[in-house]
């Protein structure tokens, strides 16, 4: 038996499975990215808009509740999307809103106990962001201890030594006010400088991880840390660098809210710790089914800020505010939650077997 | 061959009854009118590729899918309501899936509660000597000395299926029943596999018929009365085991002629660069093990669990947690030996075992499965082009043949063999020198499987360098060019050219001459 008709026979007889490599029509695929389960998130932002249009009809549809609503939230946008480079490679760094406190009360302490320039004392802020990095790195990705509880240790630590440097006093002065305030008070266009800042960040987050392999890479070491490994791509290293990016972005992100307050505070980040990571979970939900990403992010961030503005200017009672970014979050994660849930089993169906109907019947499920 | 009499099962009263089975997805019919029996005392096996709706059939037994209306089934004579969402269950019909369902943590004896619930004192609290007498009474007859208070993880494979055998079998006082058994060999080694199929022996004589579903074709002449056929959702036949063939058994699955035993043999040049050497190499498993490989040969890694062979492709690929020793070089970049341990460095590619946990990433598209290897060639080295990485995906995806609705979909919604395609791709991307696989075509349907077998051996003619690890045979008899067999740590056997014959190869592997090495060569 000749090899080669062996092998011509092979190829003729060899099922032909049919391949396709064409995307769905453009129609279809608007369609998907409208989708309420992609884009949930920007339908209850409108609906809650109207409702709240009509609630409060003199106080709430006007411009100025739109700039209220935007310049308010600004530094939690900045905060939050500072997470979302460590989250997306699967760590979670709960340090970061430590590191924020951290950075105002250094530059506050040299400026205004030390009389030292303020774009010095923003670099040497910015060196102890960078130590929190390096720490953070020692402790999740040399020492492997799990990042969740690992940065609540650091977290610590950073907290032990904003005491030290700030002898637990909020520390505000008259030199806190020359050139450092220009840092983040003023406004362009309405919006106050915070706002941009943050805009910029989203859009950088956004090519990031839309655009290069370095977000790419970040992505899959988060889904599966083995399998990215095993395909090359250095995990390590690339969760060592989030939790230093993380860490010199929450520095600047304190910086900018020590200006901002005109003021360095040792816990003037923590009120930051939940809602940040409650804005990037929910942002997670939306637009890019499962991912990180800073256009969910800041959508997640609008809808709290607007029901919260919303029932201010409603006049509803206190107890509201916190119910409904309650409601809001859990409602969005159980969502999500479902949606993991029926992925997770869709592979497992698909791996042992099934025909590709059945993953779409999982996916457009009521 | 199976010892009972084919005549008298056909003619006995049906245990499970299936009647006008179906079941519609959005835009699909997964199952379209599907009707068979088991009878008593049967093992009766069903089998189909990939999306032939043996699995659906499987969730709608088992009530996590309700049929379409006009679907019935009884157990035992009894009907049982598949189409309603709150599925009646019957307590004469089994399942172990293929997960097995069981928590590798816990012990034996907890495992089986998990299933049975525990026994209760008079207080309420757990009657810890009643629960051991009852779990040592389940185990009994299998005869498998498993030491009950261990956690399973220390058990072996076959143990473990065992033990979600018996905890699906708990309770189980009817005379008659059915036992559905999910892919049961899909994780075990062959050694195993026999004595699973004498427990099923066991269970049949016991009076109990099982159902059993399976990718591969040997081992239903090896254990199954009658076969079931399925293809597209429908019914193709249904038999006697003795009254067909292997050919027609895939003839039947795959609706076409095809050649029983698919074995091409990529010819090596005499005198083909070797391109990896291996020098006593020692790990947990492997004892001191030297090989080359030459430029476009498929060598095999044959051997029973254990043996050292699944350790060889994480040793390579350096992707071990532990330390190994030996010394690896490749000739064309360097004479130099280095210490394994440096294997980063070196230009292979290895597509590993596991391929949920260790291969895909579930998370991310089909597209950036594929292109997640070479990033930097998609576009510049930081920045990725969408339009060079649709290029390059929709290349691979029509070079691999990988059936999908969009690329952008996500990875977890292929099948496994298109799964396993687009993780081969991957590797390939890279331009490797080298090629590792570690179980290839482990829960890949037939179809898959050839098309993974043509892409390799397409690429070996074209100069890579193969090895692949396996506990299917197949495999080896497929495509190898050569093949090394391991035992107790050592390669004991080496196979070349016409000696890749199925008895040579399995008699290698049970280690009937385990003193010498051999090289057989005809």
């Amino acid at each position: 038996m000749s090899i080669s008709d062996d092998v011509t026979e092979v190829a003729t007889t060899a099922p032909i499975t049919p391949t396709s490599n064409s995307r769905p029509p453009f129609s279809k695929r608007l369609a998907r990215s409208l989708s309420v389960r992609r884009i949930g998130a920007v339908y209850v932002l409108i609906i809650i808009s109207i409702i709240f249009s009509f609630w409060a009809p003199t106080l709430f549809p006007r411009w100025a509740t739109v700039l209220q609503i935007v310049n308010s939230n600004a530094i939690g946008a900045l905060a939050a999307l500072t997470l979302i480079f460590p989250l997306s490679a699967g760590v979670f760094d709960l340090s970061e809103a430590y590191t924020m406190s951290l950075t105002g009360v250094v530059v506050a302490y040299l400026v205004v106990n030390h009389n030292v320039p303020f774009w010095l004392a923003i670099l040497a802020a910015m060196g102890f962001a960078f130590f929190v990095g390096m720490l953070n790195v020692g402790v999740v990705v040399i020492m492997k201890i799990d990042s969740f509880i690992g940065t609540l240790a650091t977290g610590s630590l950073v907290t032990a030594l904003i005491a030290l440097v700030s002898g637990g006093n909020t520390i505000a002065g008259i030199q806190l006010f020359g050139g450092f305030a220009k840092v983040a008070q003023g406004k362009f266009l309405g919006f106050v400088y915070p706002v941009w800042y943050a805009l910029v960040l989203a859009i950088i987050v956004w090519y990031i991880f839309e655009y290069t392999a370095f977000g790419r890479r970040l992505y899959a070491t988060g889904f599966n840390k083995r399998a990215a490994r095993l395909a090359g791509v250095q995990t390590d290293w690339l969760q060592a660098i989030t939790l230093i990016v993380g860490a010199m972005l929450a520095g600047l992100v304190g910086i900018v809210l020590a200006s901002f307050i005109g003021a360095g505070s040792g816990d003037i980040g923590t009120p930051y710790l939940l809602t940040s990571f409650a804005a990037v979970f929910l942002g997670a939900t939306q637009f890019k089914e499962g991912r990180f990403n800073a256009l969910g992010t800041i959508i997640a961030i609008l809808l709290l800020g607007t029901g919260e503005t919303g029932l201010t200017l409603a006049n509803a009672p206190s107890w509201t505010l916190s119910a409904f970014t309650g409601v809001v979050l859990i409602a969005a994660l159980a969502v999500t939650g479902l949606q993991r849930r029926k992925v997770g089993f869709s592979a497992k169906v698909e791996t042992t077997e099934e025909s590709h109907a059945e993953a779409t019947e999982i996916r457009v499920d009521k | 061959m199976p010892e009972t009499q084919i005549e008298d099962v056909a003619t006995q009263s049906p245990i499970l009854e299936i009647r006008s089975m179906s079941k519609t997805f959005p835009g699909t019919r997964a199952l379209d009118d599907v009707s068979f029996d088991v009878v008593d005392g049967e093992v009766h096996a069903l089998v189909g590729t990939n999306g032939s709706g043996k699995s659906t059939l499987i969730k709608v037994l088992a009530g996590f899918h309700p049929a379409d209306e006009g679907t019935h089934v009884s157990v035992a004579g009894e009907p049982i309501n598949v189409t309603g969402h709150t599925p009646v269950r019957s307590a004469a019909l089994r399942f172990v899936h293929q997960d097995l369902g069981l928590v590798l943590e816990l012990d034996v004896l907890d495992n089986l509660a998990l299933h049975g619930g525990f026994a209760r004192s008079k207080t309420g609290g757990i009657n810890w000597r009643e629960q051991r007498r009852m779990a040592a009474e389940l185990l009994a007859p299998f005869e498998i000395g498993i030491d009950i208070d261990r956690p399973l993880a220390e058990a072996a494979p076959v143990e473990r299926t065992v033990v979600a055998i018996v905890g699906a079998l708990q309770g189980w006082n009817a005379e008659r029943g059915v036992l559905v058994l999910d892919e049961p060999t899909a994780v075990l080694p062959p050694d195993e596999v026999a004595r699973l199929f004498d427990i099923i022996k066991g269970l049949r004589s016991r009076g109990i018929s099982v159902l059993y579903v399976s990718h591969r074709l040997d081992e239903i002449f090896e254990v199954a009365d009658r076969v079931t056929v399925l293809r597209g959702g429908r019914r193709i036949m249904t038999e006697n085991v003795s009254s067909v063939t292997k050919a027609g058994l895939i003839n039947s699955m795959l609706g076409k002629e095809m050649s029983i035993d698919f074995r091409v043999e990529v010819p090596v040049e005499q005198d083909a660069n070797t391109v990896l050497e291996v020098r006593d190499l020692r790990g947990h498993f492997a004892d001191g093990v030297s090989f080359q490989l030459r430029r476009g040969e498929i060598l095999g890694l044959a051997g029973l669990a254990g043996s050292g062979r699944e350790e060889i492709p994480y040793a390579l690929a350096g992707a071990l947690s532990y330390a190994i020793h030996g010394q690896v070089r490749m000739p064309a970049s360097s004479a130099d030996w280095k210490s394994i341990g440096d294997t980063g460095s070196l230009d292979l590619a290895f597509v590993p075992a596991d391929r949920g946990t260790e291969g895909i990433v579930d998370g991310l598209t089909v597209a950036e499965n594929l292109s997640l290897s070479v990033l930097g060639d998609v576009g510049s080295s930081w920045f990725i082009s969408k339009r060079s990485e649709r290029k390059f995906v929709d290349e691979w995806a029509s070079k691999l043949q990988v059936k999908m609705a969009d690329s952008a979909d996500q990875i977890a919604t292929l099948s496994g063999g298109n799964q396993q395609k687009v993780l081969i791709g991957r590797c390939l991307a890279t331009k490797p020198d080298v090629l590792i696989l570690s179980e290839p075509t482990a829960g890949v349907d037939v179809g898959a499987r050839r098309g993974i077998f043509e892409l390799l051996t397409e690429q070996a003619r074209q100069g890579l360098a193969v090895i692949v690890a396996s506990t299917d045979l197949d495999d080896m008899l497929s495509i190898c060019s050569r093949v090394l067999v391991f035992q107790h740590g050592v390669v004991t056997h080496e196979l070349e050219g016409d000696a890749i014959k199925e008895d040579i190869l399995v008699g290698a592997v049970e280690g009937l001459d385990p003193t010498e090495v051999h090289r057989v060569h005809i």
